[in-house]
């Protein structure tokens, strides 16, 4: 039992031995921010419009102004997603 | 027996999702299959994403708990470990949020370490990723969601959240565009759950019809040679790639949460 915990203690430490060092704790911290920006990014473009769409679509059967409302909706996701594009990237330290 | 499939029978036991998608079975699957009354089974076999869920948060709360009974103050063997993971976590959220950081490490080393083993408990023969129900994903989403919305009452204040939303104006122009900028940041806001949901729900979903079709393939036509593997180990990645990314972009809203993030934001612009 005693040798499965140093094991483990091993498997942990050498997985993320990076990050307790901490002089290679920044650079490793940077890869791993370009990766989530990588793979956040699609999404996060691309939700705000297809929210925006319900929204304006919803709007739109209500008011009877189809489809004018939609495009306004989907224009103001296009927005939304770029503005949080830009505000996850500043947050990662991204210059 | 390759992943927990009778090999005999292997493409009918071979279950289909209600979209049509092949689906790996696990034991709730096969225990209603083939249990002696169906009917009593129905239960579980509905839940079964919930019953997963449920497994999993026990399993973590047990091996905390095994890990923990004789705390030392010089840590060895299995307290070693945790406290060597839960340290890379605190220095991730603190990297991110800064000092204050320290005080969100509950609640975000918990969601990392709940997703997680969410996503890689599927790799396991007659086990089922419950990260790969939407509504699971959703549940976390939406938990994230209430907490940030939580953070930003409690920083703001209600009426001083809503003139955050609207762009925070303080001149003419800003109040033109104030109405603009609060349907935009409201977007934004609404949105946030959907994105964790979604990629979450996606990547693990995805994943798991990849190595159901090329284990049905395994089966069906290959005589058991077994080419899912490699897509397990994809599945590997992709599900500590998964968790890392819902926890790190749940950082990033309880940063953003803040008041100080909107003011180093400002000054760096």
């Amino acid at each position: 039992m005693r040798f499965a915990g140093n094991l483990l203690t091993n498997a942990v430490l050498m997985t993320s031995g990076a990050f307790l060092l901490k002089e290679n704790r920044d650079d490793d911290l940077n890869s791993l921010r370009l990766a989530v920006v990588c793979v956040a990014i699609p999404f996060v473009l691309a939700v705000p419009p297809i929210v925006g769409w319900a929204i304006g679509n919803w709007l739109d059967r209500q008011a009877n102004t189809s489809p004018y409302l939609m495009y306004l909706f989907i224009a103001i996701g296009i927005a939304a997603g770029v503005k949080e594009f830009y505000r996850i990237v500043r947050s990662l330290g991204g210059e | 027996m390759m992943n927990g499939v009778c090999m005999g029978e292997a493409s009918s036991i071979y279950p289909i999702a209600a979209g049509g998608v092949p689906e790996l079975p696990n034991f709730i699957t096969l225990l209603h299959k083939y249990g002696a009354d169906p009917q009593s089974t129905a239960l579980i076999f509905l839940w079964q994403d919930v019953l997963f869920a449920l497994l999993v948060a026990v399993l973590i709360t047990a091996v905390f708990c095994f890990c923990i009974r004789k705390r030392q103050m010089v840590p060895t063997g299995f307290q070693n470990a945790l406290e060597a993971g839960v340290e890379v976590l605190q220095n991730f959220v603190v990297g991110l949020v800064g000092p204050k950081g320290t005080m969100f490490v509950p609640f975000l080393g918990t969601l990392f370490l709940y997703i997680l083993t969410m996503n890689l408990v599927g790799l396991i023969p007659l086990m089922k990723s419950p990260s790969a129900s939407i509504n699971i994903t959703a549940a976390l989403a939406i938990c994230v969601f209430v907490f940030v919305q939580y953070l930003n009452i409690k920083h703001y204040g209600v009426r001083g959240f809503l003139y955050h939303l609207a762009g925070s104006p303080k001149d003419v122009v800003g109040w033109i565009i104030a109405p603009l900028m609060f349907v935009i940041e409201l977007i934004t806001q609404i949105s946030r759950p959907f994105t964790l949901a979604m990629r979450l729900f996606g990547n693990i979903f995805g994943e798991k019809i990849l190595v159901a079709f090329f284990a049905t393939i395994s089966v069906t036509a290959l005589f058991f040679f077994p080419i899912q593997t490699p897509f397990m180990f994809l599945g590997l990645l992709t599900g500590i790639i998964q968790a890392v990314v819902f926890t790190l972009l749940s950082t990033i809203y309880i940063f953003l949460s803040m008041p100080h993030a909107t003011e180093s934001s400002k000054t760096h612009g």
